[in-house]
């Protein structure tokens, strides 16, 4: 979680919609690291994050905020943000929960990068 | 009518000194918002019918720590978005979220009937309906 990418979209196959990135917050903890997304508008079941070759990539659709015959072509928009993962990452461990507009995505460290205890004797 | 506001990344520092309405006050010929464009939260306006609809975008802040009010011709949409919590142990990588308290003032372009303003939260989006007040609507006359 230390890079970060924003990978082009292919031009021509998303001409037609409008792509937002969202705003996040990072943060790391002892066993893991949180993601917030802010994703205002987005629907649930639309909402995917997968993590392909350590490339984690959040993607969700926010219909249009106003009906068609209100202001015309008012499009709906595609939230997208690409995050390149850490080695220390486990890319299996990937959770996330939607509320209010804001994707929380918990990514847990790999075992032998947990802080360990040892014992005094 | 709508007037997108494109998010800034960087509110503050590199904020125009001047919002586009104040510079182009042509381009804004009926909505004047009596803040900067760059002020938090973002919002959407349409007019549509008898109603003036808008879309305000106030993700992660429950409807409960919302406050909406018409007055004298605007409307005040204040609240508060509470930071998470500090996890013992824990640091920031990014943060590009802003947390604290919010008041936008939005000047509404006619008169409307206060009392049937209507507001639903869902998804992070504030959606109020302000039905205009039958002086200001369009009537049909009929020509003898």
């Amino acid at each position: 979680m230390t890079t970060e990418m924003q990978k082009e979209t292919n031009s021509s196959e998303r001409s037609a919609r409008r792509i937002l990135v969202p705003l996040v917050d990072i943060q790391e903890l002892a066993d893991s690291f949180v993601v917030r997304l802010d994703i205002p508008g987005a629907e649930k079941e639309s909402i995917q994050a997968r993590v392909v070759d350590a490339t984690l990539t959040v993607t969700a659709h926010a219909p249009a905020r106003f009906s068609s015959e209100a202001v015309g072509d008012s499009a709906a928009a595609e939230y997208r943000r690409e995050f390149s993962l850490a080695d220390n990452i486990d890319p299996n461990s990937v959770d996330a929960v939607y509320e209010s507009g804001v994707l929380r995505i918990t990514l847990r460290k790999k075992q032998q990068y947990l802080p360990k205890e040892i014992k005094i004797q | 009518m709508l007037f997108r506001y494109e998010p800034t990344l960087f509110n503050g520092i590199f904020s125009p000194a001047k919002s586009l309405e104040q510079t182009f006050p042509e381009l804004f010929p009926r909505f004047t918002f009596v803040d900067g464009i760059n002020d938090y939260p973002r919002v959407d306006v349409a007019e549509y019918k008898g109603e003036i609809q808008i879309a305000v975008e106030i993700p992660g802040i429950p409807k409960e720590n919302v406050k909406l009010q018409v007055h004298d011709g605007t409307l005040t949409i204040s609240g508060e978005r509470k930071a998470p919590e500090n996890v013992k142990d824990s640091q920031w990588l990014r943060q590009e979220i802003s947390y604290g308290t919010f008041s936008r003032t939005i000047e509404l372009p006619e008169r409307v009937e206060a009392e049937k303003v209507t507001a639903e939260y869902q998804n992070g989006i504030l959606r109020v309906t302000l039905p205009k007040h039958e002086e200001v609507k369009p009537k049909e006359i009929t020509i003898r």
